[in-house]
């Protein structure tokens, strides 16, 4: 005697095996399925899991989304969110924090300050969550890629993204075709296996296993993807011919035959009336400017990197006589001091730290010379035209 | 009605004090003082930001609080360095015009105008008529586009969730024209050195004449009905958030922000970045239409709070209208570039010009060695100002307020942060 075969037939297939003792059980299961049982069969085709497919579709119709909008991208969102590309009509409803939101939408460039940003607000979501990176920004960096010291090549370098859109920035309609898509992935559930995380290597991220035991990621980073810079020919650069008279109406004259008895002062022929002074006049003749002759407001404080000296240029305002005004004057590189005129004007506190930032200039009596475009910690001048370009930061890489 | 106390802020000095700004004296405290809370507080110190749901893009306020109150703020723009200025350096001339289109995002055709005027200075090369005059229309929808967006988000800023729709949908309208135009619905890369991408086709000028009727007859006293005459949205923004003039000047604020504060000053009509030009930029000087200032809120609130910027921003609404339809009806036949238009084009020299962007004056140094790229490219940018102004404005107010204030102020942080 045969032991008992267990068939593996479900919805009666049970009760077949049970009324059989002993023996083998020859009975065609086609004939012993009834009308209820076959019933049961098509539906369990179709849907194998019932429950599942409800919650799946549940969750699917009701993504609430985190609005973590950073650039252009923020503008198409809302715009998808609101009157002609409604979003609501598919139950996607903007939250503020992402402890209540099911979908992280990043819109937007992701610097690299923003990264470790990026992965606390991720791992604030609760599981199930879904990331769109949206945007060619945030699939890859997009057009800040080739000479980006400071941008992450793409939001899958921080956190695991299921879909990406492109575009720059993607239409609403294509924004939505990434919606609908992202859930028939809810539907079906392949959610979870679409995840794409990359090293900093661009490589797909995998976990590392040596002798059973996870090791780290791999630290040397291999791709290197910038742009060759353009070489600069400061030697070429047209600055303008000296002239007698500061500009060209009779107020722009005779404020210039003023400066020329109290300053050592040079004037430059370019479209806005050009005063060319040594650093350590600026501080006194802006003075000057803004007590007597009433240049209340500063309108830009720029530097430029000139291969030995870093040259300055400050454009100031009359507003009352309609008057602009340009200060040129340079530094050298090695002792890049000049005092600051933040006391003077308000606004030129900010714009000072923007040039100490960018190309290492340090404005002495500044109330609080720090960074203020990058983090603190960033080592370099990036304008500078011999900028070291560095490959990670904490722990995150641009390449 | 409440009452109104005009001191001198005094500037907090405990721990978490920002030393950005100078000892003010021109900013007025106009909130009833809360009364005295008889337990013991201690200030703290909460970040608002980078991620926060006022959509103001990524940048972080670190604020100590006293309670509701705000005693200071430091503003972080580190969130949206995205290497403008390297990216600039390093592409031919065409290839910067997208990245200046990145900067203010919400009206990019504002953007690259500086940058092509700039290198047209630089060239010598004249604009044709034609071409001057699309842009202005262009610039002009552009900042009425703009505008429709600031009035939303102040609005859900200010709790009223309804205006944003109306307003986007009228946007919906001018993009639709910007990309039968352009081709592109946000960002356009349309200027080119020496005129403009390509033409206008043809009905335009019908289309956009029937899109004028609509918003000047139908949605801007629709906005007035649903937003500005709410009761909560005139309590909400007519007392604070005072700017007077000389906060404006120390701090270098245009555009919209300084005209609220009461002074008539719009680079379309007064214009100091070249001595030729004395009145205006392009042809703007052709155009007949009014600078809205701020008025105080008709003398029930205070000049250069926000009501005053909004209401500004409203009238500039109008006023681009009317300027549009000015340049449709005047607009000359002609090429649209400058011919013959080289491959690439190769200036020399160093030129500063600024226009009068949505936001403010945005404008752009341009050193050039007589290559195909720039040599340095720096952008000053009207919300790189009023950003560093809040340490000054935000003292002793209440945290919502301190939100109403920001989203007023209407900076976009990728022009801020480059």
């Amino acid at each position: 005697m045969t032991d008992q075969e267990k068939i593996e037939v479900p919805f009666g297939a049970e009760r077949v095996a049970k009324t059989a003792h002993g023996g083998v059980v020859k009975a065609n299961l086609e004939d012993t399925l009834t009308l209820l049982d076959r019933i049961k069969l098509q539906i369990h085709k179709l849907i194998p899991n019932p429950a599942k497919e409800l919650i799946a579709r549940a969750q699917a119709n009701s993504i609430w989304m985190l609005t973590f909008g950073l650039a252009c991208c923020a503008i198409e969102m809302m715009a998808t969110g609101t009157a002609d590309y409604d979003l609501d009509r598919l139950g996607i409803i903007p939250r503020g924090s992402p402890r209540q939101a099911d979908l992280i939408i990043i819109a937007g460039t992701l610097p690299i300050q923003m990264g470790d940003q990026t992965a606390t607000v991720w791992e604030q979501m609760p599981e199930p969550k879904y990331s769109i990176a949206m945007g060619v920004c945030a699939t890859d960096g997009g057009p800040y890629t080739l000479y980006g010291y400071s941008v992450l090549p793409g939001a899958d370098r921080k956190i695991p993204v299921n879909l990406y859109v492109t575009g720059c920035p993607p239409r609403p309609e294509a924004l939505l075709n990434s919606l609908v898509e992202l859930r028939h992935m809810i539907e079906r559930r392949e959610v979870h296996a679409s995840r794409v995380l990359l090293d900093a290597n661009g490589k797909p991220w995998r976990h590392h296993y040596v002798n059973g035991v996870e090791v780290g990621q791999p630290e040397e980073v291999t791709l290197k993807r910038w742009g060759e810079l353009h070489p600069k020919q400061v030697e070429k650069i047209e600055w303008g011919a000296v002239t007698p008279e500061l500009g060209t109406r009779p107020e722009q004259v005779e404020l210039g035959n003023r400066l020329k008895e109290r300053f050592q002062v040079e004037f430059i022929d370019n479209p806005i009336p050009s005063v060319k002074l040594a650093a350590s006049e600026l501080r006194p003749l802006c003075r000057y400017l803004y007590d007597t002759e009433g240049f209340s407001r500063i309108t830009t404080v720029s530097a430029t990197d000139l291969h030995g000296r870093i040259g300055l240029s400050y454009v100031i305002e009359n507003r009352e006589k309609g008057m602009a005004l340009a200060l040129e004057t340079s530094v050298p590189t090695e002792q890049p001091e000049i005092d600051t005129v933040s006391d003077i004007w308000a606004g030129a506190n900010s714009q000072e730290r923007s040039e100490y930032d960018m190309l290492g200039v340090v404005f002495k009596g500044h109330p609080a010379l720090k960074r203020i475009l990058l983090p603190d910690d960033w080592v370099g001048h990036p304008l500078r035209h011999d900028y070291a370009w560095p490959t990670t930061y904490h722990g995150a890489s641009m390449y | 009605m409440a009452q109104l106390d005009v001191t001198p802020a005094k500037e907090y000095e405990g721990p978490g004090a920002t030393r950005l700004s100078r000892e003010t004296t021109h900013v007025v405290t106009v909130r009833p003082t809360l009364p005295p809370s008889p337990e013991a507080t201690e200030p703290f110190v909460v970040n608002f930001g980078p991620q926060h749901p006022s959509m103001h893009g990524v940048f972080r306020l670190q604020a100590v609080l006293d309670g509701e109150k705000v005693l200071s703020v430091e503003p972080f723009v580190m969130y949206m360095h995205r290497n403008f200025a390297k990216h600039v350096e390093n592409k031919e001339y065409y290839q910067a015009v997208p990245y200046y289109d990145r900067l203010d995002y919400c009206a990019s055709m504002t953007e690259e105008w500086p940058f092509v005027m700039a290198v047209e200075q630089l060239l010598d090369w004249p604009v044709p008529a034609r071409a001057d005059f699309i842009r202005v229309i262009l610039c002009e929808l552009n900042r009425m586009a703009s505008h429709c967006l600031t009035f939303g988000t102040f609005g859900m800023d200010v709790g009223a969730m309804t205006p944003i729709f109306y307003t986007f949908k009228q946007r919906e309208d001018i993009l639709d024209m910007f990309e039968w135009v352009t081709g592109a619905r946000l960002l356009y890369n349309y200027f080119v050195v020496g005129g403009v991408n390509q033409d206008l086709p043809s009905g335009f000028a019908d289309r956009c004449r029937s899109f004028l009727d609509q918003f000047e007859k139908q949605f801007l006293p629709e906005l007035l009905d649903f937003l500005i005459k709410n009761e909560i949205y005139y309590e909400r923004s007519c007392l604070i958030g005072a700017m007077t003039p000389e906060l404006c000047a120390q701090y270098g604020i245009t555009g919209p922000n300084l005209r609220g504060a009461g002074v008539k000053w719009d680079l379309r009509k007064n214009y100091p970045y070249n001595p030729e030009i004395k009145k205006g930029y392009s042809v703007y000087d052709q155009f007949e239409f009014d600078v809205p200032i701020g008025d105080a809120a008709g003398g029930r609130g205070v000049l250069g709070s926000c009501w005053d910027r909004m209401m500004v921003r409203y009238h500039e609404m109008r006023e681009s209208c009317r300027i549009v339809r000015q340049a449709l009806d005047k607009l000359p036949q002609g090429p649209v570039q400058h011919l013959p238009m080289p491959r690439t084009v190769y200036p020399n020299g160093n030129a500063y010009v600024a226009t009068e962007a949505a936001r403010g004056e945005l404008g752009t140094r341009i050193i050039a060695d007589g290559t195909d790229r720039p040599y340095r490219a720096h952008v000053n940018s009207p919300g790189f100002n009023a950003i560093y102004a809040l340490p000054d404005l935000c003292r002793n107010i209440l945290v919502a307020d301190l939100i109403a204030v920001v989203g007023s102020l209407d900076f976009v942080m990728g022009e801020v942060g480059r």
